[in-house]
């Protein structure tokens, strides 16, 4: 990434840091429905990133489609593929899901990376710039564009969170047999919920596609999947809050580590053992400690507003 | 007609035949008690009439149509609401989430509603007036795995109930209650009666079972053996058999 060169660069390597935050993000959000909604394990998220990444690549390289056609297009056909996997959690569960969905993950990248079809280990470039109304994007224009990607993502999952369907979900995660005896179709709504995170992966996909202008099967691998997961883990799995906390820190920590790039793995175990043992719920997941301070805080200020008032009320 | 009937119902595990033949008919407002000793098929009976188990052989009807054939969420919307053995709350869920969720059974199936908000000033009243019934109410936002053991069992209830159902199967409601926690919740089963529902009992407390029944089907390895008010059944010689072994092995 830029920034290094010494070269007034600075507003242009933020907003890249801050369109691959927003991307990471959209991820962690949309991983956040499967695993944390609906307790889901999925550890091949990356993989659906990937599979809209490569259908818009290849949808506006190879029949030069625009990228208001091929955006929705990819994010439609990554949902089908990532429905199929939803189709396999009914009969795969819990850790065994988890192992299949690393699987899945080896397979795409080594589809992805031994097809012709798929531009092999080279992957494919000269992916287009998206075109609005003749103005060709800028990173200016990404950014807002992702933002927005990242706006929809979270009125998706609040309105899931709030609605009867998330209510399901939630329920399905708790205990998906008595969920199924209380009348919900636990089948259909598994496959639903690995339909709208995947979908959302896929659309990610697709905008850091044109944004890259280049992609490989690399970018797409194993260790992206764990990042995904690691962040909501870190942040408050089940929570819209925590997985964008845990976004931006795992998205941020290799631009801030970056003079020990080499160590950044164990440094990554070493947090995740930490949060394990200390905030097993995440940052701000439920019962966290800066969620406790921040309401300790909010309630001590209503009362010494209270107190103030009443002694209004008195002199 | 009555509201529930297996006829031949059979589920057999590899050669082991769980349940065998069972005919049985609940009707309209009565509690009816399953008993037995462990293993005579009692929570596979359970199992097989709410589709978790497909039957090996025989049906099941329910108000008149049969229901083996479906799935354990479609038998839950017809009306059959039950309870655990071994309590399964929504752990993490608070209490009144937990009872929202079966509230909400109808919702899950109309692509209309099922985007709708569940926290709506009707539903919180209908569930309110559900955990006051079952004397919740103070544990309103507690998570469920909080709860008590007697406690959870009348969260499950209050859930089942949630349902609307017609049917309600409880699956052993006073295993590992204490004698006065028992008797409040023999209360609450009888206050549930009073309202109209028909009630299915499977349980291993003898005092409490004979108290509460109308009538009672004693499975012994997995078939009918007795059918009959408690009185009767207390004294039939074959049920006394299937719980104590026989009285030339015993003298």
């Amino acid at each position: 990434m830029a920034g290094s060169t010494g070269e007034p660069m600075i507003g242009t390597y933020h907003i890249v840091v801050g369109i691959l935050l927003g991307i990471y993000i959209v991820l962690a959000l949309s991983l956040n429905i499967i695993t944390g909604y609906t307790g889901q394990p999925s550890l091949g998220h990356a993989a659906f990133f990937g599979i809209g990444a490569y259908s818009s690549a290849i949808l506006s390289t190879r029949y030069h489609l625009s990228f208001w056609v091929a955006f929705p297009l990819s994010g439609f056909f990554t949902a089908i593929v990532g429905s199929m996997m939803g189709v396999l959690s009914l009969r795969v569960k819990e850790d065994f899901l988890a192992i299949t969905t690393i699987g899945i993950n080896f397979v795409v990248v080594a589809i992805f990376l031994y097809s012709d079809f798929f531009g092999g280990a080279f992957g494919i470039g000269g992916i287009p710039a998206p075109i609005f109304f003749g103005y060709k994007f800028t990173k200016p224009a990404y950014l807002v564009f992702v933002t927005g990607l990242v706006l929809l993502t979270i009125l998706i999952s609040s309105i899931l969170l709030r609605s009867w369907l998330g209510l399901a979900l939630e329920a399905i995660r708790e205990d998906e047999f008595a969920a199924e005896t209380m009348g919900i179709d636990t089948k259909k709504f598994k496959i639903v919920a690995f339909t709208i995170g995947t979908g959302l992966a896929g659309l990610a996909g697709s905008i850091y596609a044109h944004f890259m202008t280049f992609i490989s099967p690399g970018d797409f691998s194993f260790p992206l999947s764990i990042t995904i997961i690691s962040m909501i883990v870190i942040g408050g799995i089940g929570t819209i809050r925590g997985a964008i906390l845990g976004a931006i820190i795992l998205g941020l920590a290799p631009e801030i580590f970056r003079p020990i790039l080499e160590y950044r793995s164990l440094l990554y175990g070493g947090l995740l053992v930490l949060m394990m043992r200390f905030q097993p719920n995440g940052l701000l997941g439920h019962e966290s400690f800066l969620l406790r301070r921040i309401s300790l805080i909010r309630k001590q200020s209503v009362e010494w507003m209270k107190k103030g008032s009443g002694n209004d009320a008195y002199t | 007609m009555p509201i529930l009937e297996t006829t031949k119902l059979s589920k057999h595990f590899a050669g082991l035949k769980a349940l065998n033949e069972v005919d049985l008919k609940v009707e309209r407002g009565e509690i009816l008690g399953i008993i037995g000793p462990n293993g005579a098929g009692k929570t596979t009976l359970f199992n097989t009439i709410t589709s978790v188990y497909r039957p090996t052989a025989g049906q099941v009807f329910f108000q008149g149509k049969p229901i083996h054939h479906l799935r354990p969420f479609e038998v839950a919307q017809r009306g059959i609401g039950r309870t655990f053995q071994i309590t399964r709350p929504f752990k993490n869920l608070s209490v009144w989430k937990n009872i929202l969720v079966a509230y909400g059974y109808k919702r899950y199936l109309s692509l209309k509603h099922v985007f709708g908000r569940y926290q709506r000033e009707e539903n919180n009243q209908e569930v309110l007036r559900l955990l006051q019934q079952v004397g919740l109410e103070e544990y309103k936002e507690v998570p469920a795995k909080n709860l008590p053991l007697g406690l959870q069992k009348r969260l499950e209830i209050a859930r089942a109930l949630a349902l609307n159902p017609v049917l309600l199967m409880l699956d052993e409601p006073c295993a590992g209650l204490g004698h006065e926690e028992s008797q409040e919740l023999v209360n609450l089963i009888r206050n549930v009666r009073a309202q109209g529902k028909t009630i299915m009992m499977v349980e291993h407390n003898m005092t409490v079972a004979m108290g509460l029944c109308d009538r009672m089907v004693v499975l012994s390895y997995g078939s009918k053996i007795a059918e009959g008010r408690p009185e009767e059944i207390k004294s039939d010689p074959k049920v006394i058999e299937a719980y104590l072994g026989k009285e030339e092995e015993i003298a």
